[in-house]
Order: C-alpha cells, then structure tokens, then sequence
C-alpha cells in the first residue's frame, strides 16, 4: 500500500514539478522571448531593470518571494515521502516489487538492505531525485536570503523565479525518466519467495554512502547549471552570480571529491594488489563532472573577483552537469557490460539519454545565443593569480576532454566498423601525464601570485625558497634511487615543490610582522578562510601525488603459499600466518585468516584478511586487510588453498600510502572548511545586520 | 548572424548526442570475435568420462554445416538456455557438437547431460580451458556456426534464447547450407 | 540470533565444500615462474592483456578464472621461448585487439591518439590569443579603457573568444 502511495507520491512531484516550472516562468517565457526575438532586448536594452518593473506589475500571478518556499517545500516533502516508501519496501523486504527481489534478499542485513535501495536504476534516479528537492529548498532558501540582505530589484526577483524555474524543469523531467526508465514501484503479481540478493561486491559500507555523496554532487551541479542558466537568460553572468555559485561549487566538489575517495578505498581495499584507480566507466564518469567541477571552482573565483571569463564560468557551468549526467546515463545503461550473466537484467535507460539531449540541447542552444552578446574583457595580466586560475580551469578541462575521449571511443568506434578495442589505463598515463605535469608545476605558484597583475621576478623571488627545496628533493631523490623511471619521479619532485610552495608561502605569511598593536594571532585570522581552504586543498593533492608516485616506486609484493605458523617478510613488517578459521557472518560464511603484524620482531596489530561466500548470488567476495603503519601501508590478501595444502597469501607494502588517503582527507577538510565558514560569516553578519 | 565561437559547444553537444540516439538500439556489450570467417583453430579433446568418441577438429570439416556449443554445469545461464540447444539439435538440421568447458570434475558434465538430456552428436571434454581460449571463448555459454570447411561463420556469446535461436542461428544455418 | 547464526553457520559449512570453486588469487605461487627474469617478462605482459570478463582491469590484476588460464598461457608461452611481442601476438589473434589495455596505433585508433594532442594544441591557441588580445594596445590591463574606447576595441576583436573548447 505504501508502495501504491509513494507511487502516486512520485507522479505528484513530478506534477508539482512541472507546477513550479510553469509557475515561476512567465518571466522566463518572456526572456526567452527576447532571446529568439533579441531586437526587444535591444529596444529594453536602456533600462532594462525599470521596463521589467513595470511589466511585471502586470503580472499578478508571480509568486512573491514571500511564498517562494511553498512549491520547492511541497516537492521536497513528496521527495522524502517517496524515498521512505521505497526504503520500507526495501527493509519490509516488499518482493512483490520487482526491483526489491532483483537486488535484495530477506537474509541481507538491514544496512545493505538500505543500500540495495540506491543501486538499481529506479533507486538510484529516485536519490537523484530526492538530492535535486533538497538542491531546490536551498536555492529558494539562498535566493530569497540574498534578495533579503540587498538591495532588492525586479532583476533579482526574476532571476530568483527563472532559477527555480529551471530546477522545477530538472526535478520534472528526472522524474517523468524515472517513470519511463526504471519505475520503482511497479508490482508484479506473483511475488519470488525471496529476492536475489544484493551484488556482494556492494555490500560494504563505503560503497553504500558512496551513492548519496554521487547524487548530492550531481544535484549540486544541478543547481548550479539552474543559476548558470538564469544568469544566462538575463546575460548577466556577473559578480553577484560568480558569488552565488560559490557555496555550490564547493558543495558539489566536496561530494563529488567524497563519492570519488570512498570508491578509491574501496577498491583499495578488495583488491589482492592494492590497486584503487582502474579508470573503468564507473570510476570515469564520477571524474568527468569532479575535474569540471573542479574547474568551475577556480573561474568562478576570477569571475567573482573580476567579472571576467563570463562566457567560459558559463560554459563550465552548464557541462559541468552534462558530463554527471552523461555519466550516469553511461554507467546506468547497459552499454559497457561485458558479462553475459548481467545482460539477464536489461535496462537502456533511454529516457535518460533523450532527456540529457533536449536539457543539454536547450542549454547549449541558449548559450550560443547569450555568448554572442556577453562581452567579456580580460582586466589581468599573464602574471597574476586570476591567470594562474584560468589556466588551471583550462588544463582540467582539457583533462576531462581526454578522459570523456578515452571512456567514449571505443563504444564509438564499435558502433562505426565493428571493431573493439580496450582504452584502459597505460593509455590515459601516457597522455595524461604530459597534462597533469604543467598543471601541478602552476599549481605552485597560486598563492604567491597577486591579484591582477604581478612582476614576474617579484613572483620568482617569492618562489625561490620553494624552487630549491624541491630540486633538493628531486636531486635526492633520484641520486638514492637512480634506476627509477622518470615519471613518478617527477611526480614527487612537483608534489615537492607544490607542498613546499604552499608551506612557505603560509610560513611567511604567518610570520609576518604583525602592525603595531596588533597580535600574532591576528596574521591568523588576516589569512582569510578563502586562503586556509585552498592552501589545506592544494596540500592535500600534492600529498595524495606524492604518496601516490612513491608507493607506485617502492612498492613491495610477496606471493607465497603459507602454512600456519609460517612467517613473511614484507618491506620492513614480517607477517606470522596463524591459520584460517571458518565463520559465519550475518549473510554469508567467511574463511578468516589471522596474522600478527611484528616490526622488528615486537608485535605491532593483528590482521583478517578473508573471503566471504555469499550463498544467495553464490558469488566470493575478497576483503584484503590493510593496516596503515607510520610510513606505509600493509595489504594482506588470501587466496585458496593450493595443491600441496598451503594457502596462498600475497602481502604489499606500499610505502607512503597513507599519504594518499590522508592527501583526500585533506582536500576534504579544505572544502567542508570554506563552505563551513562562509555558512557562519553568512549568519554572523546577518545577526548583526537585523540586530 | 556572426559566426561566434559560443557556438562550438552546440556543434560538439548535437554531434555526441547524435551518435549516442542513433546507435542507442545497438548492443555493444558483445565482443565480436576476431576468428569469424577464419578456419576453426586444431583441437583435439578426449571424450567425456564413459564415453568412446571425443571432439576433434575433423569433426568440424565433414562438409556439413555444424554448430558447436560450449557449455558447463557450473554456469547457470547454459542450464536456461539448455532446452533451446535440444530444439536447435532438432529443428537445424545439421550436428550439433558440445565442448565441456572448464568442469571442476570430469564426471559432471555427463551427470548433468544426464539430467537434461544430451543433445549434443560428440562432445569433447576442455578440462585446461585451453581449446576454449583458442577459440577465444571468455564467457560460457558461447555458440559457434562452422561452415562445412571448418570456417567459424557466426559467434553468439550469452545465452540462447528464443529469439535469437529463431532469427539468427536457424536461418543462419538455412543460409549456410544454402 | 545467535540461533539464526548457528543455523546459517552449519547449513553454509555443509555447504561450503559442495560449492565453493576454487577461485584464484591474481599470480598464484604455482603459476609463478622459477626463472626470476622470465616471471619478470610474464607480469609485464600480464599488466598489458585486459581481463575479458572485468571493466578495465588487467589480467595481471584479475581474480577471474579466465585471467587466470590467460596468466598460465602467458608464461606457457614463454617458457616456449617466445618473445614479448609474440606472447601478446598469440592472445591477439584469439581475442582481438580487444584485449589491449593499450589500445594499439592503427587507423581506427589515429584519432583517438591524436585528440589529446590536437585538444592541447587548440587549447594553447585560445589561450594564446586570450591574452593577445589585451596586450595589443599596450595599456596595462587593470587600467579600465574608456566607454568610447571599449566599444571600438570589441568592433574590432569581433566577439568572445574564451569559450567553451572542450
């Protein structure tokens, strides 16, 4: 029954969301109007704020600010109902829904029965769905606050109902795919005694909040291409809108950049080898819209700060989404399945594509036609920070190219002669690399660089600290270790001097005289959460390259077949294989092996590696055990029992590992930070201002 | 109109969509086999256990049209498709060959023929997997159209189901044996 | 509960042996060659064969059963007394190019080898001509230009030039 409710549930959203589309749009309509027909807009083009004004005292219909929240809180509230129904059929274990048995079974614990909920394509659509009515509520919420907070105009009032307009229009549209596509609340009338049961390689924690982190990126890029979008129709990609986008870049970044490290360690950490990056389609389609995002993040600063680079902040803003979206519609549909047993369950998720063709069309249309009347002035030098950020969003942008190039071509290429070929991971490091250098070596230079225009020498002698330090680092290490391939070498060399740069830079400012009367501590708070975040961010990723680079190098495998009580030595750790036991978890059985870690022979953890047998799908699951030491990481996997009785057990040291996860954890932090501290500077200043 | 580079991402967005909506009915989750209209590659396989006669590539160039499926007991889509075989073995006219690929145990295969009934005119017994991967198979079950000459003519990865045994593989035997 | 787990627990332990194939650890000892230069040769071999039945993932990384027959033939091979070149020749004409990470260069493959180059190349131009752009009138740049001057410059300039080139 509740099922039938959040089924009616979901077709009202999609009614009501059509309702705000509408609602909200005769001014849309209206500046749409003028774009197919621009002579108006010239006519208007004097005073186009007054004109507006007074035409749209004509318009009675359009909702006030005052009851903006009505339809976004509706839909929101439709969201969540329609979410909980799915989720209790899903923990009521429901099969009389086809898609509660196609991925659920009644022995699976309640966490992964959850979990099964978002990993179907109805499910998965639906957290879309409920991320964009969260997207919705914040936008209205942000809207009206900075209609609030100014200097209030019909210009602000219009973009605030066209930018609604357009996310009404989104959550439609999802949902009428979500319908056609992968309805979730379809019944069948003879419901399976039990389900199939949920893959086994998705039932791990990680993977399960990996989804809602997916969606809540994704529906953040919604909102973003929503206001990209308005601002487009009004031509006015300015200032105030590169400020308004910034909580939403931030936000989709740091979901994204979160989707993207819990689905690293996760494949970290089932893999015999240690491994966390395939570049398969799954894992390439949540980089598209993370490096977009990521360069989207850096232009709309300089746009914010200069009001220049309209037309590109414009373009990131809109593809930004078009690459999460296509990316969902690639790793939805079934077009990279290569297992004949995954062809049982067929899906081609059609209405995605066709609706990613008419959203994406629409847009790209409208930015044509908007381009052409932006103006866009550069007012900064080639030396100077607003540079150092466009061409960093250039370069990520060019990385995102090649990366969508490499994940499409050989579908393409199938579709055209028949032929298929594999684009897997040698080939984006040959061709990435040569990329991803330059864009670490500028990297360096952000934060010394000044705004607008800066002398070169000025820059270098800023730099000179950090120049030396990293050659020094480079020239070490490449006399210690001279048979290395040059590649990770630079790597580490530029993560060097990237760190080495962002340190020093903060050092000086830090130690910075203070002004008379002033503390030391106030140099702390001179350096702004802007600075903090991109310093802790920056860090982060040099971290993560050098760790990354390192462990790649130095990274030590050993394979052996085991006996209880045998011991092996691996890098600097030497593991005591103690046996396996046989156990049963809540949903499967377990062949759990036991090691002691030493370290110069004094005991140092104790490790569990194991394989899981799921019974229900059948299917053997490998948990690999790690334990993050000081200057590395230990991987211990096993394997079966060989023929003369011993079990095969493969040990990785990988030194400097840990960099790599504490690298992500950073770049997190950097962005919570700024996103956090803006929220309470926002309510700071609000309190003041209303006091 | 002035020619503007903001029209580019239009240009690019219309030609991906483009290729995307007119191949979106194409399956291109098949790999297409590098060996079709090659000659089927030598093999030699020994009978399954019990039996006299095994598979071998003279098998395969009698001058007659001949199918060869590759199946095992441990592969659960081959169980679905296993009734459509029978009828192929019935309604196409030409012998049917099985390749047991890749058993853990060589009695089960003949245990398992022995519960579903054995369509199948010889059957030879690929224990290593290694006749399997000269005939590039990666996915069980795999079906094979081979020409009278020994030429592999068709592939069909997954299993067989009632369409595409109705309007692939039978009328491309029919075609084949002209 | 605990009655649940024991119950499960006995029925998978009869199960388990009944069941359970013998899956394979990616580069088992016993598939591993004594020859340490050869075993060397294998893995670089196996890093650049795909696993066919995985996305992306290199036999030489792959638990999967064929991976593993693949492995075993590799080293088959070239205990056999094949060269690289020739190992991967052998698994090519089995399965096609398809099972090259690397995707060779061929026709098919020009454009896809060639876009990073041309991306880039179209890339420096634009950025090239972006920051022409303003240093033709020699003005530094945080100097605003008049109404009157702007207008002339962007007749002349034509339209935005920093767009969307992706």
């Amino acid at each position: 029954m509740l099922a039938e409710l959040g089924h009616f549930a979901l077709l009202l959203m999609v009614v009501t969301g059509i309702g705000q589309a509408v609602l909200f749009s005769p001014l849309w309509l209206r500046s749409s109007m003028r774009m197919i027909a621009p002579k108006h807009a010239t006519a208007s083009a004097t005073g186009p704020a007054l004109s507006d004004s007074v035409e749209d005292s004509g318009f009675p219909s359009v909702p006030q600010p005052a009851n903006l929240f009505l339809l976004p809180a509706v839909i929101m509230l439709l969201a969540l109902f329609v979410e909980a129904a799915l989720l209790n059929a899903f923990i009521v274990s429901d099969f009389t829904l086809p898609i509660v048995s196609g991925v659920s079974h009644s022995s699976t614990p309640l966490l992964y029965r959850i979990g099964a909920a978002f990993t179907p394509d109805g499910g998965a659509m639906l957290l879309w769905l409920v991320a964009l009515s969260l997207v919705n509520v914040l936008l209205a919420v942000q809207l009206r606050y900075l209609a609030s907070s100014g200097p209030t105009d019909a210009n602000d009032n219009r973009f605030c109902q066209n930018t609604l307009s357009i996310v009404g229009f989104l959550i439609a549209i999802l949902g009428v795919v979500t319908l056609i596509d992968a309805d979730p609340f379809l019944r069948t009338t003879v419901a399976p005694l039990d389900g199939r049961g949920m893959n086994p390689q998705s039932q791990d924690i990680l993977k399960v909040l990996r989804e809602p982190f997916l969606y809540l990126g994704l529906a953040g890029l919604g909102g973003i291409f929503a206001l990209t979008l308005s601002g487009l129709l009004d031509r006015a990609i300015d200032r105030r809108l590169g400020e308004t986008l910034r909580f939403w870049t931030m936000a989709s970044w740091v979901c994204l950049s979160a989707a993207i490290a819990l689905n690293a360690y996760r494949s970290y950490s089932e893999q015999a080898w240690g491994g966390w990056w395939y570049w398969d389609t799954a894992e390439n389609s949540l980089l598209l819209p993370w490096l977009l995002a990521t360069a989207l993040m850096h232009c709309r600063a300089v746009l914010e700060k200069t009001e220049t680079l309209k037309s590109w902040t414009a373009f990131l803003g809109i593809t930004a989404l078009a690459a999460g979206w296509f990316g969902a519609y690639l790793t939805r549909s079934d077009l990279f399945a290569p297992l004949p047993e995954t062809q049982l369950i067929p899906s081609d998720s059609v209405g995605l594509l066709v609706a990613f063709c008419l959203v994406f069309g629409c847009a790209y249309y409208l930015f044509w036609r908007a381009g052409d009347e932006m103006r866009d002035r550069r007012t900064f030098d080639l030396v100077s920070r607003e540079s150092a950020m466009f061409l960093n969003s250039v370069m990520l942008s060019l990385i995102a190219a090649v990366v969508l190039i490499g994940t499409i071509y050989p579908l393409v290429l199938q579709w055209m002669t028949g032929d298929p070929i594999t684009v897997g991971a040698p080939f984006y490091v040959e061709v990435l690399v040569p990329i991803v250098l330059p864009l670490l070596f500028l990297m360096a230079f952000a934060p010394a660089l000044r705004w607008r225009q800066d002398e070169a020498w000025m820059v270098g002698r800023r730099m000179k600290l950090a120049a030396i330090l990293s050659l020094i680092t480079v020239l070490f290490v490449s006399i210690r270790f001279i048979d290395l391939s040059p590649a990770p070498l630079i790597g580490i060399g530029l993560a060097g001097w990237v760190l080495t740069a962002s340190i020093s830079d903060l050092w000086a400012r830090l130690w910075r005289h203070p002004e008379h009367g002033e503390s030391k501590y106030r140099n702390l708070q001179l350096l702004g959460p802007r600075y903090i975040s991109m310093t802790l961010a920056h860090i982060g990723l040099a971290v993560l390259i050098a760790g990354g680079s390192a462990s790649s190098i130095w990274e030590e495998q050993v394979v052996v077949s085991a006996r209880a009580g045998q011991s092996i030595q691996v890098g600097p750790y030497n593991l005591q294989y103690e046996g396996v036991s046989l156990l049963a978890g809540e949903n499967y059985a377990t062949r759990q092996a036991t090691f002691i870690l030493y370290r110069h022979s004094l005991p140092v953890t104790e490790l569990f590696p194991e394989i899981r047998y799921y019974p229900i799908r059948g299917v053997e699951t490998r948990e690999a055990d790690i334990w993050h030491g000081r200057d590395g990481d230990l991987h211990v996997s096993i394997g079966d029992r060989d023929d003369d009785g011993g079990r095969v057990v493969t040990a990785h040291y990988l030194p400097m590992m840990p960099w790599v996860w504490a690298g992500m954890i950073l770049m997190l932090i950097g962005g919570c930070f700024s996103i956090l501290t803006r929220i309470i500077l926002r309510l700071k200043k609000n309190g003041v201002s209303t006091s | 109109m002035r020619f503007s580079l903001a029209v580019i991402p239009l240009i690019l967005f219309v030609a991906l969509a483009g290729v995307f909506l007119l191949n979106i009915d194409k399956d291109s989750s098949v790999v297409p086999s590098v060996l079709i209209d090659k000659p089927a590659p030598e093999f030699s396989l020994p009978p399954l256990p019990g039996r006299d006669a095994g598979l071998s590539r003279a098998d395969l160039t009698t001058g007659n049209v001949s199918v060869l499926n590759v199946f095992a007991s441990w592969c659960i889509p081959c169980r679905a498709e296993h009734p459509l075989i029978k009828r192929l073995s019935r309604e196409g006219g030409v012998p049917v060959f099985g390749l047991n690929y890749k058993e853990k145990n060589p009695e089960d295969g003949v245990k398992w023929l022995a519960e579903l009934g054995d369509p199948y005119k010889a059957v030879g017994m690929d224990l290593s997997g290694r006749t399997g991967i000269d005939f590039g198979v990666y996915g069980v079950p795999e079906t094979f159209i081979i020409d009278g000459t020994g030429q592999i003519k068709y592939k069909h990865v997954g299993p067989v189901t009632v369409e595409v045994l109705e309007q692939i593989l039978l009328p491309k035997i029919a075609e084949l044996k002209g | 509960m605990t009655r649940r787990f024991t119950v499960l627990f006995s029925t998978l332990a009869i199960l388990i042996p009944v069941l359970v194939s013998n899956p394979a650890l990616a580069v088992n000892p016993d598939e591993m060659l004594s020859n340490p230069v050869l075993e060397e040769r294998a893995r670089e071999i196996s890093k650049e064969l795909r696993c066919l039945v995985c996305q992306n993932q290199s036999i030489d990384d792959s638990d999967a059963e064929l991976a593993r027959d693949l492995r075993v033939l590799v080293r088959e091979r070239l205990v056999a007394g094949d060269d690289n070149e020739e190992v991967i020749d052998y698994i090519v004409a089995r399965y096609g190019d398809y099972v090259l990470l690397n995707p060779p260069l061929k026709p098919e493959t020009y454009i896809l080898w060639a876009s990073p180059v041309v991306l880039v190349v179209l890339a420096l131009l634009a950025v090239f001509a972006f920051y022409r752009r303003k240093s033709r009138d020699g003005s530094p740049a945080s100097e605003s230009l008049s109404a009157d001057e702007q207008a002339r410059l962007d007749e002349l300039l034509g339209t935005s030039e920093n767009d969307g080139k992706n």
